[in-house]
């Protein structure tokens, strides 16, 4: 019986992770652009910048869990299938976000063009949430694992991503001692909000599948709640990733408690990215429980076999000789 | 033409010859099984106790997650209803094998690529059955075409009233049970 989801891991987290917090990172500061808000404006350059560096470490994550990584080029031959449209936006959102990062780069004959810049922002904008959105209707295409059917998944994985995106350009603003600006304070505010708003849906995700889920829905649950990944969960996601990070924004806009918060936050994205990743178990099959010997097992004693024969095999060889 | 496969699990011993005879037909090592045979039970109160072994391989299913998934088609369906890999084209993302509910697939180290039952095409194609079937000594196995409503395979299935596995995730599988 299999008892975790071991086919994607911490590569595929790493990605899921990265791609959620640049995209994010990049929508809002394209959305404050959009706006007209100019406070903060020295930086949508940087932070779109660092969108593009983050997204791009988490794609080349994503080349190298590939066995076959110079055929890569291929996951773009079948667009009906979910993973190719997650590489098409993934592509869209790279190359929006590169020529929107061009946009602050003095003396690029096209840096004063605030129109074409606004429109490459709104279109940045949709390739990002595009891109935070699939990932969720990407693993809830595995229809025997009912852990990652739940309606919720994708608010879930947006709200996270909205979570690790603000999180992300709250740390550039006081990297770029942008503290004394008020955009702090708002984005610290939107930031508490969507750490509420992520607890809320995760509380009610876990309740829903709970109650409206299959055996092996329940039985993931159990495992995040209080079997093998309870510590990634209450550690990682709820207590490092949601609780602390709430308490800290609540407490006060000053730089440390905002950093602190942010960085708690990052974490925790990570954190409920791998342990959604790993808790989703397969639909078992009948008598699949019976199993005397795993597949590690049965790996094992198959290496184990094969270096009896050829030790036998040798011994063969001698004696004719 | 769409080829299925009929398990008669009132037959089926769990002798694993199958599974055995299908690692030799593939060249499989000892470690990779297309075909895996599962002992169900004991199950319920005595005296009313069942057990039965079902053997379970890739389902050909009409809607298979693999197949919808593959983002560089290397899971395709052959135009005789079989899901077919084509290694030269599967760049080993595993998404496949994350999406088969029937965790049929695996992942072969050696080539890099996803491998599964082929349900033994090139012996179909030539007339033959496939190899587990041949080598089923309680001949618990039938094959054939399920397009056919005259073949003897869709004949026994409708008589035994034989269901695919799981048939509820909707992925139309080409493998039937006749269940004990």
């Amino acid at each position: 019986m299999e008892q975790k989801q071991e086919y994607w891991g911490w590569l595929a987290t790493g990605y899921f992770f990265l791609a959620a917090m640049g995209a994010m990172m990049a929508a809002v500061v394209a959305m404050l652009d959009v706006l007209g808000v100019t406070v903060i404006d020295q930086i949508y350059g940087w932070v779109s910048f660092a969108a593009l560096v983050i997204t791009g470490c988490g794609s080349l994550l994503l080349m190298v869990e590939l066995t076959h990584i110079f055929r890569a080029y291929l996951v773009y031959a079948r667009p009906k299938s979910i993973m190719c449209m997650g590489s098409y936006l993934l592509t869209s959102f790279l190359g929006l976000t590169f020529v929107y990062t061009t946009f602050f780069i003095y003396f690029v004959p096209w840096s004063g063009w605030v129109l074409v810049r606004k429109l490459v922002a709104v279109l940045d904008i949709v390739a990002a949430l595009g891109l935070v959105v699939y990932p969720g209707l990407e693993l809830a295409e595995a229809r025997g694992r009912s852990f990652w059917q739940g309606s919720g998944l994708v608010a879930l994985f947006l709200v996270s991503a909205t979570s690790t995106g603000l999180a992300g350009v709250l740390l550039m603003l006081i990297f770029f001692e942008l503290s004394g600006s008020e955009y702090l304070g708002v984005l610290s505010t939107l930031l508490t909000v969507s750490l509420v708003l992520q607890l809320v849906l995760l509380g009610s995700y876990l309740w829903g599948v709970r109650l409206n889920g299959t055996k092996e829905g329940r039985q993931a649950i159990l495992n995040m709640v209080k079997g093998p990944y309870c510590v990634n969960f209450w550690g990682g996601v709820v207590v490092l990733g949601t609780l602390i990070p709430l308490g800290l924004s609540i407490l006060g806009k000053m730089v440390p408690f905002a950093v602190g918060a942010a960085a708690l936050v990052l974490i925790g994205g990570l954190f409920f990215r791998r342990t959604f990743l790993q808790a989703a178990e397969r639909i078992s099959m009948p008598g699949e429980e019976n199993q005397q010997i795993n597949d590690q097992q049965t790996k094992e004693l198959a290496a184990a076999l094969e270096s009896r024969w050829m030790e036998k095999a040798r011994w063969l060889k001698n004696q004719c000789s | 033409m769409r080829w299925g496969m009929l398990i008669d699990l009132k037959k089926c011993v769990g002798c694993h010859a199958c599974t055995v005879a299908c690692q030799n037909e593939n060249h499989l090592p000892l470690a990779m099984k297309y075909c895996k045979v599962y002992k169900v039970g004991p199950e319920g109160e005595y005296p009313n106790l069942t057990s039965y072994n079902i053997p379970i391989a890739c389902m050909h299913c009409q809607e298979a997650p693999c197949v919808e998934g593959c983002p560089s088609g290397a899971s395709h369906h052959r135009e005789d209803g079989t899901v077919s890999i084509n290694p030269k084209k599967c760049v080993g993302c595993r998404f496949c094998l994350l999406v088969c509910p029937y965790g049929v697939r695996h992942m072969n180290k050696e080539t890099g690529a996803v491998e599964k039952c082929t349900l033994c095409v090139e012996r179909l194609e030539t007339g033959e059955v496939t190899r587990c079937t041949e080598t089923c000594q309680l001949k618990a196995r039938h094959v054939g075409d399920l397009d056919d409503p005259d073949s003897e395979l869709v004949r026994i299935i409708h008589k035994e009233n034989a269901r695919p596995l799981y048939e509820h995730l909707g992925t139309k599988p080409s493998i039937y049970y006749i269940m004990p």
